[in-house]
């Protein structure tokens, strides 16, 4: 009797923990009818980002101490939503929904860029070429040679290389378009290299890796005027894989020109960059990655400072292609939904059954439009929690915060889950760093 | 018994404002939450952190790291917490986190 009350008390000990957000959020039309509203209020979600909030400074404040040489620079934090709704920190396994960085606050506000030196990286641009590639690939390749982390040089050079010059292809198509309100900042692949000098894409698992960043970075700034940029590249061929990219940016940016950024400006905070995992798809296709082993690449979008003036009509303005989804793992419902609601799919790299294959669902621009709107609503609905504790702080503060979303089959349905796959990110920064 | 009573209607109050939610999915895959309180976690969250600063510290006085020249050190860590009460029910959490540490000018 005893053990089961006792039992009983840890019981509600740990169902009293619920602290939820509206299944508003996370619902994915693909999944069945739209779930009860939860009993929980959003005040508890503010109250537990205040206590973090408070815990990270307070321990960033107690180490901050004169005498010493090292000082805490930047706390990361995962935040994950599960299934009911309920968000907390993340623990165990499964997707974060939202990466909370806590930084020092500058003494004054850094101007341009903050170098990101955590991983070394073969960095490319427009001014770069094949050469530059090789010339990067070797000196990255004879590093690690000589550092007897890795014994096959010419292996990891060679194939340095190729994943490089596809980066840089890649990039070409870039320039080739107008964009409105975006336009595509950086490029980037991790992958890992192994002891053999097998290099690999970084989200696969393997021990004892190392670990390399190949990023594009456009070198111009965004209020840099455009025409001309467009006359530099025009003379620059692509490849067939260069040019499925091409038509995938123009989609994505055509869907992204009817969003309101506007609203994302928030007396704290702005948004910074948007981020979306890519993938190609065994048929050479492009899409938004929804897949087990992770996108292949990522691509930052920035906001334009201003917008592209009159420029004629825009070939995509009024006719925007479906944008690729890339699903792997897809359940007999979800093909059961794109039936009945019209959405075109293709099964690539096998019969559908066959867990290897990859299926393409080509997103309705209108669905996917509504989807990033929510997307947006969802960031500035977060963002609200933090904007009346920032002013308060004095040395540290929350520099970055970063919610995770996923794409559903019916468009951007809202943040990832724990069990999602996340493909889209949007990385909001605190205007006072 | 009535203190245990007692308790029971104590614990099952609303969320306290300085309750610390854990999420995440076991080893089947099902969702498990914990709380922790907010003391409870500054407490080990701190320690945590400190460890790793005192250990740079160290580190810079043996000169190991003085001669490598670095200026920026970045660690990924997970923190074990165990709540419960004796060995009857326990929950543990291991939520992972990203130091960055500088050297100062």
């Amino acid at each position: 009797m005893k053990k089961s009350i006792l039992t009983l008390f840890l019981l509600c000990f740990s169902l009293n923990s619920y602290s939820g957000i509206d299944p508003y959020w996370y619902w994915m039309p693909e999944d069945g009818p739209m779930p009860a509203m939860p009993e929980s209020s959003n005040e508890k979600l503010g109250r537990l980002l205040s206590a973090l909030d408070k815990v990270h400074e307070n321990s960033a404040l107690k180490l901050d101490k004169k005498e010493k040489r090292w000082g805490l620079k930047t706390i990361r934090t995962n935040l994950a939503l599960g299934l009911s709704g309920s968000i907390g920190v993340k623990t165990w396994g499964g997707t974060k929904t939202l990466q909370l960085l806590w930084e020092r606050k500058p003494e004054k506000k850094i101007e341009g860029e903050k170098p990101n030196a955590s991983l070394p990286t073969l960095t490319l641009d427009e001014t770069s070429d094949a050469e530059d590639v090789y010339n990067q690939s070797s000196a990255i390749a004879r590093a690690l040679t000589e550092s007897g982390r890795v014994q096959n040089y010419t292996g990891v050079r060679d194939q340095l290389y190729r994943k490089g010059a596809e980066i840089l292809d890649l990039s070409k198509s870039l320039s080739r378009h107008p964009f409105h309100k975006f336009f595509v900042h950086t490029i980037r692949t991790d992958l890992v290299v192994s002891g053999s000098g097998q290099v690999s894409s970084f989200l696969l698992k393997v021990g004892g890796e190392i670990r390399i960043r190949l990023e594009f970075v456009r070198i111009y700034k965004d209020d840099d005027p455009v025409e001309g940029l467009f006359d530099k590249f025009k003379h620059w061929r692509i490849s067939r894989k260069g040019e499925k990219f091409d038509i995938f940016t123009k989609n994505l940016l055509g869907h992204l020109d009817d969003l309101e950024i506007e609203n994302l400006d928030h007396p704290s905070f702005f948004l910074k960059e948007l981020r979306f995992g890519i993938s190609f798809s065994a048929g050479g296709d492009v899409g938004v990655a929804k897949l087990s082993g992770g996108p292949g690449f990522f691509i930052f979008l920035r906001k334009k400072k201003e917008y592209l003036p009159n420029h004629g009509p825009l070939e995509f303005d009024n006719e925007v292609a479906p944008l690729n989804l890339l699903v792997d793992e897809v359940e007999e419902k979800h093909f059961q939904y794109a039936r009945e609601n019209n959405i075109p799919f293709q099964v690539q790299g096998g019969d559908k059954d066959d867990s290897l294959s990859q299926v393409i669902f080509r997103l309705h621009k209108r669905k996917t439009k509504k989807g990033l709107k929510k997307a947006v609503k969802f960031g500035n609905f977060f963002l609200g929690f933090f904007e009346n504790k920032i002013s308060n702080i004095k040395k540290w503060g929350l520099y970055q915060v970063r919610p995770g979303y996923e794409f559903s089959i019916g468009g951007v349905s809202g943040p990832v889950t724990l069990r999602g796959r996340q493909s889209m990110e949007m990385i909001f920064q605190n205007k006072a760093y | 018994m009535r203190i245990l009573l007692i308790l029971l209607v104590l614990v099952h109050s609303p969320l306290k404002a300085d309750d610390i939610i854990f999420v995440g999915l076991d080893a089947n895959g099902e969702e498990i939450q914990v709380v922790a309180s907010e003391s409870a976690y500054q407490n080990h969250f701190f320690e945590l952190a400190n460890n790793f600063s005192q250990g740079l510290e160290s580190l810079h006085e043996r000169e190991s790291l003085s001669e490598l020249d670095f200026y920026k050190i970045e660690f990924g860590a997970s923190l074990f917490m165990s709540f419960g009460i004796g060995d009857l029910l326990k929950f543990s959490v291991e939520p992972t986190f990203r130091f960055q540490f500088e050297q100062y000018k």
